[in-house]
């Protein structure tokens, strides 16, 4: 029998564009937030990250979190799970210098984020294996013929781009590079789960 | 929207049936009279496990190492790693009654088992999840899927061979038959 291979405990990570989104009045609102809200300090170093925003208060977000519940009522149906709900949703701006350490969103069930003002040099996300792999695998993987394979590689890194949109398990460890330009990045993070 | 899945915990199976089981067996249960000891087999609730083989001793053992050989080349080939080498194989012998408790293969970067014996209830293996997923997912799933179950158990088979990661975590069920399970397990590393 040849050999068959099963893939078991994916960390899968979805990518797409909304196109619907207001980011003008989403970017005017998060400024508005951050005069008036001192934020929160959790994974963020020396970036604002507001805290919760409520239904209604932005509609370019009420917006932005109907096209999450259409996206995370297919991810539940895909990977087998009940009907996801939000649980909290919030800005995050990071000015030049900022970044936001390893962490994870332990709680929920999936998590994402989506650009409201994202460009080269505003720093990616990466995502770190959530497994012991790192104390096995070997480094450097095939340098010569620069081969990261789902399998073996330690990071995986997306682009931080206006409109772009990632959602991924909950528990996936991830941080943000340092923003290097001038310009704010400027994204709203949000975590589902189960009532 | 479009989806990638980010490191999976791999199994790769197949069987490997042009072996003499019959003179792999007794070569184990010689390994067995040799080693009284580590623990003596019979006692209870213990698996036994020989020392490393070695692989020029004994004929079938040297044609399964040819067989593992091949599949870890396709392995490496397939998840782009340097090929492997094997640097230990063992014999288990579980008894009635046994089982082996949750363990990895540190510093291995392939694990795997071949079995020389065993059917239906002489203990299954078991792979468990240790991404944080199992702490994060619900109880109450709609279907089973590869993204939101805790563990997943292969049936334990003469002739099937298994090969996973080194580090991922897997446990043996207990032996509930009246006969002996027999397999052999190995080691791959850089």
């Amino acid at each position: 029998m040849p050999l068959h291979n099963e893939l078991w405990f994916p960390s899968p990570i979805w990518s797409g564009k909304f196109f619907n989104v207001d980011n003008d009045e989403l970017k005017k609102f998060a400024y508005e937030q951050k005069e008036r809200d001192t934020g929160v300090s959790i994974s963020n170093v020396g970036g604002w990250q507001s805290k919760p925003i409520g239904k209604g208060l932005c509609s370019a977000i009420d917006t932005l979190v109907n096209n999450l519940d259409r996206e995370f009522n297919e991810i539940s149906k895909q990977v087998g799970l009940p009907q996801l709900q939000v649980y909290n949703i919030w800005i995050n701006i990071n000015p030049k210098g900022a970044v936001n350490l390893t962490h994870d969103h332990m709680g929920a069930i999936m998590s994402g984020a989506y650009y409201v003002q994202a460009e080269q040099g505003n720093g990616n996300i990466k995502f770190e294996r959530p497994d012991d792999a790192r104390y096995y695998l070997p480094t450097p993987v095939k340098p010569e013929e620069n081969t990261p394979t789902y399998f073996n590689t330690q990071v995986c890194e997306y682009a931080s781009l206006t409109n772009a949109v990632y959602l991924f398990p909950a528990w996936l460890p991830h941080r943000v590079e340092q923003n290097i330009i001038d310009k704010d990045r400027i994204s709203v993070s949000f975590n589902y789960g189960i009532y | 929207m479009r989806d990638e899945l980010w490191f999976p915990q791999v199994i790769w199976n197949s069987t490997i049936d042009d072996l003499d089981n019959d003179s792999l067996k007794s070569y184990v249960y010689q390994k067995v009279e040799e080693e009284k000891i580590n623990p003596p087999i019979g006692k209870p609730n213990q698996p036994w496990h020989s020392v490393s083989l070695i692989i020029e001793e004994n004929n079938e053992v040297k044609k399964l190492v040819d067989r593992l050989n091949k599949k870890l080349y396709t392995i490496c080939d397939d998840v782009g790693l340097h090929p492997v080498q094997l640097y230990d194989i063992w014999a288990n012998v579980n008894p009635p009654g046994v089982a082996n408790q949750l363990h990895a293969h540190i510093p291995a970067i392939f694990s795997g088992v071949y079995y020389l014996d065993a059917e239906e209830g002489q203990g299954d293996i078991v792979f468990e999840r240790h991404d944080g997923g199992h702490t994060c997912l619900p109880v109450l799933i709609k279907e089973p899927t590869p993204f939101n179950q805790k563990s997943v158990t292969y049936k334990s088979q003469t002739d099937t061979c298994y090969v996973f990661p080194g580090w991922f975590k897997h446990r043996v069920t207990e032996n509930t038959s009246n006969r002996d399970r027999l397999s052999i397990s190995f080691n791959y590393g850089a």
